[in-house]
């Protein structure tokens, strides 16, 4: 049996600097976070493979009212990686990232007051 | 065809309460007792929704202590837990049991606490909210709730040119709404201007743009359609369909759509032999302004990009051609989350009834609930009919 792509493989991959998706091998569609068996079509096992580090947009909010322990604003989107879809939090030097913008990943991002990873992504 | 009655309903005022939940929840659950005249020893099980107790109140385990409240201890009950939409499923589960002949007469309820009065801030409850979204996927990237129907909304605002003003005149319509309703959390009216000078939450979404956090409980008595003729004023439950859909976002294919809402109404419309166009209003799931336009155009009462200029239009007003929210919706009326699918349902049976006071809509025959939990990735649409 080969490695499993599940929450760890994608998390420690994130803490590397690495962005992982999950990729069918029956279907062969690619997603952006692990799951056990392939949404589109059920076959078990998605193999991991690295994602496109670039993408676009694909929706984003600007949070002003955060959780706690996260400081804000803070930009969260949707990014589209060729067929794959993630969320990810969005950087921008200046200005503000708007749908079909360029993003470029740029690692991962301990925000969370508890540490765990998120996608980082900076706006091109 | 019928697949159940409901022949009474009850509820509390939503706002703040100090009650703690077996006593807010028991105010409700009597006044539908009561409404029904059903006899406490003809209630064969209680189906009840609370989504967050645990984590707000340090209290679980509720069936039990609420059914001892008001005198049920003994009888089946269950408790669900499907973020925003836990009482619809519990009603949705209730509507099966009776139609397959396993229960005569249930009890159905929600109730939740969601202001400070349980102790917890904007933060806390924030965080408490966001525990819907995927623990691993979205959690650490500081998605909020107001967050995650921003998303949705903005693509939709993309894709169809939907505007931030058109989102306000959802707020606006919902405030009036509340006016009419005693039981509603908000009961002022407010204006497009005041909406869009409200501070940002998560872009579009102003602070107005939200539903509050509020306190509250609602409860109905479900019968078969067999034994809902000794009843007075039964209401028709004709449909009742439930959809889920693909968690976290990045994982659904077309992330406005509201999908399982598109699923369960064909579901609920099949079942009740009915469509968009022979419903006369619905209650939707406004936990934030564009949260109802994706709604409207997900039952049918619009076609895909055309909720916001119907909002915008005064359509979806309680004098429009399709109205929308006449209780002012999770946004004037309140949402504590356990409570409002149950809600949608007491509103849906006093209009039919032709007992819905100042808000009653003209001579409605037919309704439709629609309450959607997390993402929208769960969603459970009612339809419920004058009784034939
Ligand atoms: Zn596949």
């Amino acid at each position: 049996m080969t490695d499993a792509f599940n929450y760890d493989a994608w998390t420690s991959a994130l803490e590397r600097g690495e962005l992982l998706g999950g990729r069918c091998q029956s279907c062969e569609t690619t997603f952006g976070t692990p799951v056990m068996v392939c949404p589109d079509c059920s076959h078990r096992g998605l193999a991991p493979t690295p994602l496109a580090e670039t993408g676009t947009v694909h929706t984003v909010t600007r949070i002003e009212v955060p959780p706690t322990g996260f400081e804000g604003p803070f930009f969260v989107g949707i990014v589209e990686l060729e067929d794959a879809r993630l969320t990810a939090r969005i950087e921008a030097d200046d200005g503000e990232p708007e749908i079909g913008d360029s993003v470029t990943f740029a690692g991962g991002l301990s925000a969370a007051p508890d540490g765990r990873v998120a996608p980082l992504f900076r706006l091109d | 065809m019928t697949r159940a009655s409901v022949v009474g309903v009850g509820m509390t005022t939503f706002g703040v309460h100090d009650q703690p939940l077996p006593e807010l929840f028991g105010q409700a659950a009597l006044d539908a007792i009561d409404d029904a005249g059903v006899m406490p020893g003809d209630i064969d099980s209680f189906y009840f929704g609370n989504a967050m107790g645990g984590q707000t109140e340090n209290d679980t385990h509720l069936a039990p202590t609420l059914a001892t409240e008001i005198g049920l201890a003994g009888i089946e009950a269950q408790r669900f837990e499907d973020a925003c939409a836990t009482s619809a499923n519990a009603f949705k589960n209730a509507v099966e049991a009776v139609d397959a002949g396993i229960h005569d007469t249930v009890l159905v309820g929600g109730v939740e606490r969601c202001t400070p009065e349980t102790g917890k801030g904007t933060g806390a409850m924030t965080e408490i909210f966001a525990s819907a979204s995927h623990r691993q996927y979205e959690q650490p990237t500081g998605l909020t709730f107001p967050g995650v129907f921003a998303l949705l909304t903005k693509r939709h605002m993309h894709d169809y040119g939907t505007t931030e003003r058109q989102l306000a005149h959802v707020a606006v319509k919902n405030h009036y709404n509340g006016t009419n309703n005693p039981r509603a959390h908000f009961g002022t009216e407010t204006t497009v201007e005041a909406v869009l000078d409200s501070p940002i939450v998560a872009d579009p979404f102003h602070l107005m743009d939200c539903c509050p956090f509020s306190d509250g409980a609602a409860a109905v008595i479900v019968t078969s359609d067999d034994v809902a003729d000794s009843y007075d004023e039964p209401v028709d439950v004709t449909g009742v369909g439930q959809a889920t859909g693909r968690v976290p976002l990045g994982l659904k294919s077309d992330i406005h759509a509201t999908q399982p809402a598109r699923d369960a109404t064909a579901t609920a419309y099949e079942q009740a032999d009915t469509t968009a166009e022979a419903v006369d209003f619905a209650e939707v799931h406004d936990c934030f302004t564009g949260a109802e336009i994706l709604a409207s155009e997900a039952i049918g009462f619009f076609e895909d990009g055309d909720g916001g200029p119907a909002a915008e239009a005064g359509r979806t007003a309680a004098d429009g051609d399709r109205p929308i929210n006449p209780s002012g919706g999770l946004k004037a009326k309140g949402h504590p989350i356990g409570a409002t699918g149950v809600s949608q349902i007491v509103e849906l049976t006093e209009q039919l009834r032709g007992d819905a006071g100042a808000r009653q809509l003209d001579d409605p025959t037919r309704g439709l609930a629609h309450n959607l939990g997390g993402d929208a990735a769960t969603t459970v649409i009612s339809v419920l009919e004058v009784r034939g």
